[in-house]
């Protein structure tokens, strides 16, 4: 037999088998270092998880060290010494609330965070303010300003593609006081024309494909995509642009300056509309989403096609 | 062995063909190395087996070592930006581009767009000395450059779109990113950008020269190996001929499709539609951005776009759409 033929199935075997060695080799590297950050990106943007710097963004995050002794001398004039469990002290936020209220709303922080009491409180004295207190204190305020300052208005200008359910705790956190990141997005700044060149409209060309994703549609969705930059007729454009300047205000204004790492997935996850939506007001049960009128998101177009109004 | 190309492959041992041009010796670098051999597994495709001598030449030299050296500068970017770490590099190779600097001027650092800058520089240089290296062999057989103006042509939508559109933009960053994903992602940015490009007249023609060179490609290659059981692959001989393979080629096209070229004038046509596609596409990228802003609303305006209902008109609120701002924060256009 020659040799020879052979040559041509050994080539192909060890191709094989060296990409099967290769790909666990990389797994079992990345998972070895899985925090270790990727740097030297030059986009100009400075968004995103490879500018992220996850040794920073651990400073005052994490379960409160109940060993650490209380110092009032940082503590606003609210806040007792002596604490007396059944009154409420040092209450900003939460102000419409009673006690019996107030605990209702605490075990709603716990279930769709999935952390206890000593996540944000320590427990010898409930009113003193700890690192994490503040945060969600900051998160409470957002999740305000989301609901009367962006998701409210845009039901109320195009009810045809509003969902049944509000914006809560859950929705982002999903059972997890930290969220993985996914996908970036440039600031809303970029889609207002400030991309003046083919390089600067590929940083908003990949934003479109993370938001796409996030949403789990294609560019049809938002856009008429026979001229993608003067063409926007749909309603769906509109919206899309007032949820990403939400986006914007809500990394640049309620985050701490070294997490910028809300997108549009981080409500999204995949479904046009968020999936863990609760009822409104003080019982924030989750409730099951569904849209007033699925139609108009199967073919936000089809307004279009007809020449009927919105 | 049968294969579905039926054409015998001669079986002999490997020739040192004598050195056809006595000017070979003025270079310095003009020899040829290696021996002549055979490579086992070709015969079975039908096709030419032997490999070798390989003449060397000062601009094929220059050629190969920048583009080694511009192989180099992209490995390096590319592991630089993933701080060194390889396993980074090959995790992300595909989607690592080495993006071009803003403005004209040389790059700040060599991240932001130095390395990109190096590149350019370095592969224009290969591809400009394989140019020479064309055209070397070319004169030293006192042939016709048709060969070097393909080339040069090829060499000149390349040069468009990396060099003189973003000179006469006034900004590298028009130019693509360097990497696998770079000229892809810049054909979609780009079209994005300056409007739909499927709507560039230009694109249109170079398109009809692309598919149209494949078709006379698959018409020529069909035709040569249909006949060649006739003996049409002995061109030379069978041109002066009555009843060969090349002449009966011509009856039958001439038959089917009333018009036929000739075993000379099909490589006139397949030559200028395959410079057409380059040349049209260079003409279509350089017009882009400088003379058209947007060939969507060019479409428009020169009534090659379908109008379904009234697109002036914002279906939303019913007033008239400017087609020269942005609809949602009445921003002028670039």
């Amino acid at each position: 037999m020659n040799m020879k033929r052979l040559l041509g199935p050994l080539v192909i075997v060890c191709t094989l088998a060296l990409a099967g060695i290769a790909q666990p080799l990389l797994d079992t590297a990345r998972a070895a270092s899985p925090d270790k950050p990727i740097t030297g990106n030059n986009s100009p943007l400075g968004v995103g998880h490879f500018d992220r710097n996850p040794a920073a963004a651990e400073k005052g995050y994490g379960p409160v060290d109940q060993t650490v002794p209380m110092d009032f001398s940082t503590q606003n004039a609210n806040v007792p010494k002596n604490y007396v469990p059944g009154k409420l002290y040092n209450v900003q936020v939460l102000k419409k609330y009673t006690y019996a209220t107030l605990l209702n709303q605490m075990n709603y922080y716990t279930q769709s965070l999935g952390v206890q009491c000593t996540y944000c409180h320590n427990v010898q004295n409930f009113a003193y303010d700890t690192g994490t207190k503040k945060i969600a204190r900051t998160m409470q305020i957002m999740s305000n300003e989301v609901a009367s300052g962006w998701v409210d208005p845009v039901k109320h200008d195009y009810p045809n593609y509003s969902v049944s359910g509000a914006v809560g705790c859950v929705t982002c956190h999903r059972g997890a006081p930290r969220m993985g990141v996914k996908w970036n997005i440039v600031p809303v700044a970029y889609l207002d024309y400030k991309a003046k060149t083919t390089k600067q409209a590929g940083y908003v060309v990949n934003s479109m494909y993370s938001a796409a994703k996030s949403l789990g549609v294609n560019c049809l969705f938002c856009h008429n995509t026979a001229d993608f930059v003067s063409l926007q007729y749909y309603p769906t454009n509109k919206i899309a642009h007032r949820m990403w300047a939400m986006v914007d205000k809500i990394n640049h204004e309620y985050l701490p300056a070294n997490v910028k790492a809300v997108t549009c997935y981080t409500c999204h996850q995949g479904a046009k509309w968020p999936q863990a939506l609760v009822t409104a007001g003080l019982d924030q049960t989750p409730v099951e989403a569904h849209a007033s009128h699925p139609e108009v998101h199967e073919n936000p177009g089809a307004h279009l096609a007809s020449g009927a109004a919105h | 062995m049968a294969t579905v190309i039926t054409r015998p492959v001669i079986e002999m041992p490997p020739v040192q063909h004598p050195d056809p041009s006595p000017l070979d010796h003025n270079d310095l670098l003009g020899v040829r190395i290696g021996e002549p051999f055979r490579v086992p597994f070709l015969k079975r495709f039908g096709v030419d087996t032997q490999l070798g001598t390989l003449w060397l030449g000062t601009w094929g030299i220059l050629s190969v070592m920048l583009f080694v050296a511009g192989l180099g500068v992209q490995f390096l970017a590319g592991v630089t930006a993933m701080n060194g770490d390889i396993l980074s590099y090959l995790h992300y190779f595909a989607n690592i581009q080495l993006l071009p600097p803003d403005g004209l001027g040389p790059a700040k650092s060599l991240s932001a767009g130095g390395f990109w800058q190096i590149n350019v520089l370095l592969w224009a240089g290969s591809v400009l000395c394989w140019a020479g290296r064309c055209y070397e062999r070319l004169m030293r057989y006192q042939w016709r450059p048709y060969l070097f103006f393909a080339w040069l042509s090829a060499i000149l939508l390349t040069a468009t779109i990396w060099v003189f559109r973003p000179l006469l933009m006034g900004t590298w960053a028009e130019a693509p990113a360097m990497g696998l994903n770079g000229d892809l992602d810049w054909a979609q940015n780009f079209s994005v950008l300056w409007g739909n490009l499927y709507y560039n007249p230009w694109h249109m023609l170079a398109i009809f020269f692309l598919f149209g060179s494949t078709m006379l490609w698959g018409m020529h290659g069909a035709t040569i190996l249909a006949t060649s059981a006739e003996g049409s692959h002995h061109e030379v001989a069978e041109i002066k001929d009555m009843h060969s393979g090349s002449h009966k080629s011509m009856l039958f096209w001439r038959w089917v499709m009333g018009f036929n070229a000739n075993p000379k004038t099909i490589h006139d046509w397949i030559w200028w539609f395959s410079v057409g596609v380059v040349v049209s596409s260079a003409i279509g990228i350089i017009t882009t951005g400088t003379f058209v802003n947007d060939w969507y609303v060019w479409g428009v305006d020169h009534g090659i776009v379908a109008q379904y209902g009234d697109m002036t008109r914002d279906a939303v609120n019913q007033r008239p759409v400017p087609m020269d701002v942005n609809v949602i924060t009445g921003m002028p256009r670039p």
